[in-house]
């Protein structure tokens, strides 16, 4: 076939590397969707901490005192510290100062960056990830609805990370034959369809219409292109035959 | 029937695209899901655990003072609280050791599982077990989750489709190009013009165009002499003067538009949530205002754009024109991406418009000058394709990588895109397809006061029908496009807690049903001469695609709306410009004028669209606002019936009445 070669093997080329690439894309949108669901559910169940102990020193403030006041908290931070995955938790003023801490050295911890934070979908608690380490953080208001400072949650997702990787080695493992398998039948199917589309014969020896281009592009071309070119050239010559600027010769052969 | 049989090829192409992609897609998926829901579900225990734990504190220490768990108050009401913000949970029960419900909270739309999946924590008083808190999972929250998934990878799967389609159309096209351009020479000397080129060729071709060539050569240097009275309907060339240059390929034009409108395309999920981030740094202006006006200023300044572009594609040439216009445009993204102040943010959003509407302009021009009247739709056609598959593929792509990697980076992707658009063009096409273009040929008889355009603005405007039709369907109709999808649908999405890639997914939904329905339209209108009919029913029709949002709740009505809302539009684009072209005709004004001076009002109606919404919005509510359009375009269409009800139809056997351009939002 004309260019049918060539053209089988550039569209199956743009059609395969297409098909790779959207499989491909598909498989890492929805691996960062997981992830993204991970990290939520994760950050909701640390958020659970982080409310509880809101709850507990907010039964504190209510009663008139200050946070810096509120000695129980130690306890009550060591106790909600023992969930999983959470490395240590902090009881911070407004200024970022932290009071209590429930790890060791912790009340001379410096301040974390809550600026970039998401918001969880019911508003209650915030939350920033960084690699592994996820912190969680929801503010503390006093019985005049002041903030007066905020609880943070830190944790590694240590757990969640071992799992990501698992997750992805087995995706790996089964797009690699699926990849596989989606280039070779792309080409396969691009290159039985190029040949069909171009390799339409005249039935029962009808004939082909000039109109039929699709046999131009079947590799008879010289049949068709060159036939009817030379029909409309002897068309002119006979048309124009009694013209007076004749010259000598014919067509060439 | 005729065909064209590279379109044939390349719509076969695409079919094997398409079920390649599919199942293959499936497999992966589902392969994926299977992994994830192993490593989500027992992550959903977990917190569900840690719900139980911290209710169960609660409860444990109102049984250590002695309160009875029956007699003790808001137990339903701390299930309910405590189960607010996890949507997993189905259902919460406090049961004594005898099984009986003591509180309970239940998910309205949740189903239940079978219950060995539940969570039971004891409720004990001084160690000793009083009761039991039971949390039942939620099995349909993951298979939602599933579904919204899937439904992000199919709408990704599309976008690859369309864009394959696309590329293929043009590699199938340039890998053709030889051939169509020996055919065609074929076919201009089968009419009797030898003046034709057969252009060089290697491999299979090159014998055939040697002996094209050489019979070429032939006949030009036989009667080339000949006076053109002799030659009569023959046209030679002399052997040494250069051939007919091949006619341009306005398949090549996909490309270059596809990929600029897709740069302005990628920032509709956001855009509206974009500039309502920025509001605060110029607290002096309304927010509601600070959300509409970047919209209202894109489309007024696109408007105004579009006779300016006419006139420097003559100094400077639709090349040199697109160019600039991609670079303005890219300039504008880049700069939008980076701003920091809302008044920075009109003022590049001014400049992305200028160069949108100088570009597109220019990319109508281009079809106009390598098109005649007969084959003008075929071309525009062409062009309209290529900025509805952008529309497709635009929000959705966006929203993604808005959802991904912010929104910062997707104008910075879109800025890429403008000046890829404008490298392509250039690649594609020969420079001299992209000069100054020749002057616009006057039709012979035409009046010559009809080209001017003060004389054409004159008769519109004094023109009750040309009125009616601006004032009753033309504007409202793109105060709905631009009001509802530009600006309502991604803040009322945006409130519901949609994310900027369900929000693109819902956008697409428009375009996706505008590209089903408006060929069938276009035919239909001209086949029963209904046009009238078309632009009230589609009128109408809008009415009844908002009511989903206004009526109903739930992600599923956003998309079925926006879906027949798109389907609607449809019904009234190629109806609503053919009758333009039989009221030019009837007044004798070119088209071209009154095309230019209609796309100009419904620019404009497409300006007041978002403050129209707007000031509903903060007037009621989003979804009122939505109503309220779509009583606006339901209620002008009504009032257009009634005004024609029973009168003829503007031109009675006109073959103006014939034009079928299914231009649309162009």
């Amino acid at each position: 076939m004309i260019g049918g070669g060539a053209l089988a093997l550039r569209a199956g080329g743009v059609i395969a590397a297409t098909v790779a690439a959207a499989i491909a894309l598909a498989l890492l949108l929805a691996f960062l969707k997981f992830d993204q669901k991970l990290l939520d559910v994760a950050a909701a169940r640390l958020g659970l901490v982080a409310e509880e102990v809101r709850r507990q020193s907010e039964t504190g403030l209510a009663l008139g005192l200050e946070l810096a006041e509120l000695e129980d908290l130690t306890g009550v931070l060591q106790r909600a510290a023992q969930a999983r995955d959470v490395v240590r938790i902090d009881v911070r003023d407004e200024r970022g100062r932290v009071l209590f801490s429930s790890g060791a050295g912790g009340a001379a911890g410096t301040p974390g960056d809550m600026s970039t934070v998401t918001v969880d979908a019911a508003g209650r608690f915030r939350s920033r990830i960084n690699g592994d380490a996820l912190l969680v953080g929801v503010r503390l208001r006093n019985g005049f609805g002041q903030i007066v400072g905020d609880v943070a949650v830190h944790a590694v997702l240590t757990a969640r990370r071992d799992e990501l990787a698992r997750v992805r080695r087995e995706l790996a493992t089964s797009a690699a034959p699926v990849l596989v398998a989606a280039l070779a039948a792309t080409l396969l199917a691009v290159a039985l369809t190029v040949r069909l589309t171009g390799g339409r014969v005249g039935r029962d020896g009808d004939e082909k219409t000039t109109d039929d281009a699709l046999d131009e592009t079947a590799g008879h071309l010289h049949l068709t292109l060159e036939t009817r070119l030379a029909a409309a050239v002897a068309a002119a010559e006979q048309e124009l035959a009694g013209s007076t600027d004749r010259r000598a010769g014919g067509p060439p052969a | 029937m005729n065909r064209d049989p590279v379109r044939t090829l390349v719509f076969r192409l695409t079919a094997v695209t398409v079920a390649v992609l599919l199942a293959l897609s499936l497999l992966a998926s589902w392969s994926a899901l299977h992994s994830f829901e192993r490593v989500l579900f027992p992550e959903l225990r977990a917190k569900a655990a840690a719900v139980a734990e911290v209710l169960t504190r609660q409860i444990n220490r109102a049984l250590d003072y002695g309160v009875p768990l029956d007699q003790l108050p808001g137990l339903a009401e701390a299930l309910a609280q405590e189960a607010a913000g996890h949507p997993d949970i189905a259902r919460m029960t406090v049961e004594d050791l005898s099984g009986r419900t003591l509180a309970a909270w239940r998910q309205p739309q949740a189903r239940l599982a079978g219950g060995e999946e539940d969570i039971i924590a004891p409720l004990t008083r001084g160690g000793v077990a009083m009761a039991q808190l039971r949390l039942t999972l939620d099995p349909g929250w993951l298979a939602r989750a599933s579904v919204d998934l899937m439904l992000e990878v199919a709408s990704e799967l599309l976008v690859a489709v369309l864009i394959t389609f696309e590329v293929l159309l043009l590699v199938v096209h340039l890998s053709l190009g030889r051939i169509n351009a020996l055919r065609h020479t074929v076919s201009l000397a089968e009419a009797g013009d030898f003046r034709g080129a057969a252009p060089a060729a290697a491999g299979e071709l090159a014998s055939t165009a040697a002996a094209c060539r050489a019979m070429l050569d032939y006949v030009n240097h036989r009667f080339a002499g000949l006076p053109a009275a002799a030659a009569g309907r023959f046209r030679f060339r002399h052997p040494d003067a250069p051939a007919l240059p091949p006619p341009v390929n306005l398949t090549f034009l996909r490309l270059p538009v596809f990929l600029f409108c897709l740069s302005e395309e990628l920032s509709r999920p956001f855009m509206p949530a974009y500039a309502q981030g920025l509001a605060p740094s110029a607290p002096w202006l309304p927010v509601d205002l600070a959300v509409s006006l970047p919209i209202t200023l894109f489309m007024l300044v696109w408007a105004l754009s579009q006779p300016l572009g006419a006139r420097l594609s003559v100094r400077i040439g639709r090349g040199g024109l697109f160019a600039a216009a991609a670079a303005l445009a890219a300039i504008g993204l880049a700069m939008t991406a980076e701003t920091q102040h809302l008044l920075g943010l009109l003022l590049w959003r001014s400049v992305t418009a200028l160069g949108y509407g100088l570009a597109l302009i220019t990319a109508q021009g281009l079809v106009v000058d390598h098109t005649t009247r007969e084959n003008r739709a075929g071309g525009l056609a062409l062009f309209i394709g290529a900025l509805l598959a952008a529309g497709v593929c635009g929000p959705v792509a966006g929203g993604i990588i808005a959802d991904q990697a912010g929104a910062s980076a997707t104008l910075q992707v879109g800025a890429g895109l403008a000046l890829a658009a404008a490298a392509t063009l250039f690649l594609l096409f020969h420079r001299t397809a992209l000069s100054v273009p020749p002057p616009p040929a006057v039709a012979p008889g035409a009046a010559s006061s009809a080209a001017v355009p003060s004389v054409a603005i004159g008769r519109l405007a004094r023109d009750l029908r040309f009125g009616a039709l601006m004032l009753l369907s033309a504007v409202p109709t793109k105060i709905a496009a631009t009001g509802v999808l530009f600006c309502l649908l991604p803040l009322l999405l945006a409130e519901a807690g949609a994310d900027k890639a369900e929000i693109g997914r819902t956008q697409m939904m428009y375009f996706l049903a505008f590209i089903i329905v408006s060929p069938l339209a276009a035919s239909l209108s001209d086949r029963w001469a209904a046009r009238r009919g078309f632009v009230v029913a589609g009128g109408l029709a809008t009415l009844l695609a908002m009511a989903p949002i206004g009526l109903l709740g739930g992600d599923m009505a956003a998309a079925l709306a926006i879906g027949l809302f798109g389907a609607a539009q449809a019904l009234i684009g190629a109806p609503q410009l053919t009758l333009v072209t039989q009221i030019a005709a009837r007044l004798q004004v070119t088209e071209i004028a009154a095309i230019g001076w209609y796309r100009l009002l419904e620019r404009l109606g497409g300006a007041l669209g978002p403050l129209l919404a707007i000031a509903l919005a903060a007037a009621w509510s989003y979804r009122a606002a939505v109503l309220g359009i779509g009583l606006l375009c339901g209620g002008s269409a009504l009032l257009f019936w009634l005004l024609y009800r029973g009168s003829p139809s503007p031109v009675v056997g006109d073959e103006a009445g014939d034009v079928n351009v299914s231009e649309t939002q162009a």
